[in-house]
């Protein structure tokens, strides 16, 4: 490849100056995709973004600001997923009616064993113990 | 939960209000309030980036998320207190707007019972839309809350003219509503009407009513009702016959009195004007009595019967009637009580109410409702309204039975009822009120035409002789012959001015040498406008006659109805200028005066104007210089007679003498009166001069 130099020549000059600028190419191909590699990153991070609604960011929030442990976090979700009610899940902490409720209804459903033992850790997190029923006294 | 920034609550609340239970509501709702309020405040930069981060990518929209929020509490209305009540209702109407609209599908029973116990003028829109939902109570209750809106934009007060329409808890908006709130109203009513096949709420057409006092009305305008009732069959049009039949409201029968001449509700209208409960009903539609004058409002009246029940004074209108029953008509204003007896005119009433209800008006405590039947009333009613203790109403009926502008009024000779007439002008002469005695004074002068003064008596004096000639010169010959002077010189006086005296010489002549020497002067110059032979002889005689007023008289006769001839260089005759040279001497200053004025107006004059006999204006110059006050006055009258105008050239060269003797007269005279006259005849001399001097120098300048 042959290195072509660029002549500046300004007006009203009556000969050429003595600069000469030299352009490596070589070098403008790792920033490119250094930029190419942000782009996408950035794009990724907000079609994620995008995908979340505006009620589960605000839950997010909500979670992040009460200073839950990730253990309540993931019983937290775990539940609002079964419910299908991800987008209200901060209703969940907010309203211990509103939890109460959305456990029962996980018992009515008969949901998995994982569900229900995160649906306990919830409970007795936001709530207090939980006294279980059902036992040989 | 206290740290959790208001953006995210606010997020999170709509959703927690819907789903939680009826233990928690009470604290949340107070909190989501809370939040609701704390949005409003700005938050610093710092803050707002975070809040911007938190949500990254979305933006959140905190006014539709508080406006979500607000329709969340909107079902749980019932249970908020007083303060809460007036946080949501402080919010922005737009955003209530926005809120009730998000609501209005899935809860319209629950937003139109807001919008009833909360009629917000800006929420007419919603109130519109709730109309014609097919829930029959959102549709009432979205139709009341629109009458509520009317009455708060318009800010019509509570009153008993809106009876259960307008409940006196009912209170007017606060703040000055703008045109374009008051028009989203007005629009939503037009709309409402439009649609009222859709709905048939009635409370609309009330709205529509309150808006409309007439079809003419800009109210009517605004809402579209002259185009809905031009359409034909439109359901709007049974709407308002249903309204104006079933409504007890006062003020629908007042608008059923305006609307009665439209075609389309007129019947309705008619039968709701036949029904008047109470004073106030009454009172409302008599207080614009005068659309009775209104040719289509008054045939429509003709077929609208009136019960009436006896009482102690006759029969009378009964009660719930087209018109008030006795006890009503005297809580009535008395512009209503005006309007009451026309009204009775042009309804199918009972002859003997119609009379009770006119006898009522004539005595009515009122002034102006006396004042508008006495002009109504039969001329034997009037003459006794004439004596009314009110001016008004004496001058009224005064100038009912004047004469005024009537072209012939009195038939000659006066019969009985004339006389009757010129009685009552004769005692209204002396009325406690000036106007009608300056009326009756020119009346009694129309009945009677020997008061020569007046020109009202002249002209029934000239209405007769034209009439009857022979008749008025047979009175005016009686009258001549009667006893009383004054008549005698009034009857010789007329006769002068209607031109009669040829027909009356004998009599003139005989009055000539009568005894009355007031009479005797008013013949003799009278008989100076006959001219003939007699009559210059029966001046003869008078001018040796021993009373110095028939003498002046009779000079001044003398020198008019002497012939014209040009002798000796005057136009007097021979006789006539012998006789003013021997007068011109009398004792008596009338005498004297009117025998210098006939030679001086009566003499030949030279080519430069002066008289060709000095004799008259020599015998002036005596007069002034006269030792005697009365000749002195005399002769500054002949002075200002003769000498102003063409006089200053027959004077010739005395005349400035003259002049100076009149100015010295003016200022240094003994007598009063002789200095005041001639102060006046400087007046008039130097008025003259001036016009003389003006035309002189606007010739000039020609």
């Amino acid at each position: 490849m042959v290195q072509k130099p660029i002549t500046i020549v300004e007006p009203g000059m009556s000969e050429a100056p003595g600069f000469t600028f030299e352009v490596n190419w070589w070098v403008l191909a790792p920033l490119a995709a250094a930029t190419l590699a942000c782009a996408l990153v950035v794009y990724l991070a907000i079609r994620a973004r995008l995908r979340v609604s505006e009620d589960e960011l605000a839950t997010r929030a909500l979670v992040k600001r009460t200073r839950l442990d990730r253990k309540t976090r993931r019983a937290l979700w775990r539940v609002a997923d079964q419910l299908g009610m991800r987008d209200r899940a901060g209703v969940l902490l907010m309203s211990q009616s509103a939890l109460l409720a959305a456990v029962g209804q996980l018992k009515v459903r008969q949901g998995d064993r994982k569900t229900a033992a995160a649906a306990t850790t919830l409970v007795e997190r936001l709530i207090g113990p939980v006294k279980t029923s059902g036992g040989a006294g | 939960m206290r740290k959790v920034p208001q953006i995210v609550r606010l997020a999170l609340f709509p959703q927690v209000l819907a789903s939680i239970g009826r233990a928690e509501r009470e604290e949340f709702i107070a909190e989501a309030l809370a939040t609701l309020v704390a949005c409003d405040t700005p938050v610093s930069r710092w803050e707002r980036l975070k809040n911007h981060l938190r949500f990254w990518p979305h933006r959140l929209n905190v006014q539709q998320h508080q406006t979500q929020l607000i329709a969340t509490i909107f079902p749980h209305w019932a249970g908020l207190t007083g303060e809460q009540r007036a946080v949501v209702l402080g919010r922005p109407a737009w955003q209530l707007k926005a809120a009730l609209e998000s609501e209005l599908k899935t809860e319209p029973l629950a937003v139109a019972r807001w919008l009833e116990a909360h009629p917000i003028e800006r929420l007419a829109d919603v109130a519109g839309q709730l109309l014609i939902l097919p829930d029959r109570d959102a549709s009432r209750l979205a139709a009341r809350a629109l009458l509520h809106m009317v009455v708060r934009a318009l800010g019509i007060q509570p009153s008993p003219v809106f009876g259960e329409v307008i409940p006196d808890r009912e209170e007017p908006g606060e703040e000055a509503l703008s045109a374009v709130t008051q028009g989203e109203v007005i629009a939503n009513i037009r709309d409402g009407l439009a649609q009222f096949g859709q709905h048939q709420q009635r409370d609309v057409i009330l709205a529509a009513f309150i808006l409309a006092d007439s079809l003419e009305s800009p109210g009517s305008a605004a809402l579209g009702l002259p185009e809905l009732l031009a359409e034909e069959g439109h359901p709007v049009q049974a709407g308002m016959r249903a309204a104006l039949r079933r409504s007890h409201a006062p003020f629908m029968r007042s608008r059923a009195w305006r609307w009665m001449k439209c075609e389309h509700v007129g019947s309705a209208a008619l039968e709701r004007v036949g029904r008047g409960h109470g004073a106030l009903e009454h009172e409302l539609v008599l207080s614009a009595g005068h659309l009775l004058l209104h040719p289509a409002r008054r045939a429509a009246l003709l077929g609208l019967k009136v019960g009436s029940k006896s009482g102690p004074a006759g029969p009378v209108p009964s009660e719930g009637g087209a018109l008030p029953s006795p006890a009503e008509l005297d809580s009535l204003s008395q512009v209503s009580r005006r309007w009451v007896g026309e009204m009775a005119d042009a309804m199918q009433v009972d002859r003997g109410v119609r009379g009770v209800l006119r006898a009522s008006m004539l005595s009515d405590r009122a002034s102006w409702v006396r004042h508008a039947y006495a002009r109504s009333a039969d001329p034997v009613e009037q003459a006794d309204f004439v004596f009314d203790a009110d001016a008004r109403v004496a001058r009224t009926a005064c100038l009912g039975r004047s004469a005024a502008g009537a072209r012939i009024w009195s038939r000659w000779p006066m019969r009985s009822s004339d006389w009757q007439r010129a009685r009552l002008a004769g005692k209204l002469t002396r009325s406690a009120h000036a106007a009608v005695r300056s009326i009756a004074r020119q009346d009694a002068a129309r009945m009677n035409p020997w008061m020569v003064d007046l020109p009202e008596s002249r002209l029934a004096a000239r209405e007769w002789l034209a009439s009857d000639r022979a008749g008025f010169l047979g009175a005016l010959r009686e009258r001549l012959h009667g006893e009383v002077g004054r008549d005698r010189v009034d009857a010789i006086r007329l006769a002068r001015i209607l031109r009669l005296t040829v027909g009356i010489e004998p009599e003139l002549l005989e009055l000539a040498v009568g005894e009355d020497a007031r009479v005797a002067a008013t013949a003799v110059a009278a008989l100076g406008d006959l001219g003939s032979d007699s009559a210059r002889a029966g001046i003869d005689r008078s001018l040796r006659a021993e009373d110095d007023r028939v003498r002046a008289n009779a000079v001044e006769a003398g020198v008019r109805s002497a012939p014209r001839a040009e002798h000796a260089g005057a136009l007097l005759d021979v006789r006539m200028y012998g006789v003013m040279i021997e007068l011109k001497g009398d004792p008596h200053h009338r005498v004297r005066a009117n025998a210098l004025r006939g030679l001086i107006e009566h003499t030949g004059v030279d080519r430069a104007g002066a008289v060709i006999d000095s004799a008259g204006v020599d015998g002036l110059r005596e007069m002034l210089e006269d030792d005697r006050s009365m000749h002195r006055l005399a002769g500054l009258w002949l002075a200002e007679r003769t000498l102003s105008g063409p006089g200053r050239a027959r004077a010739g060269a005395c005349y400035d003498w003259m002049c100076r003797r009149v100015a010295g007269i003016a200022t240094r005279d003994g007598d009063e009166m002789v200095r005041t006259r001639a102060v006046r005849c400087a007046r008039r001399l130097l008025a003259g001069m001036r016009g003389e001097s003006g035309a002189g120098r606007a010739r000039a300048a020609a």
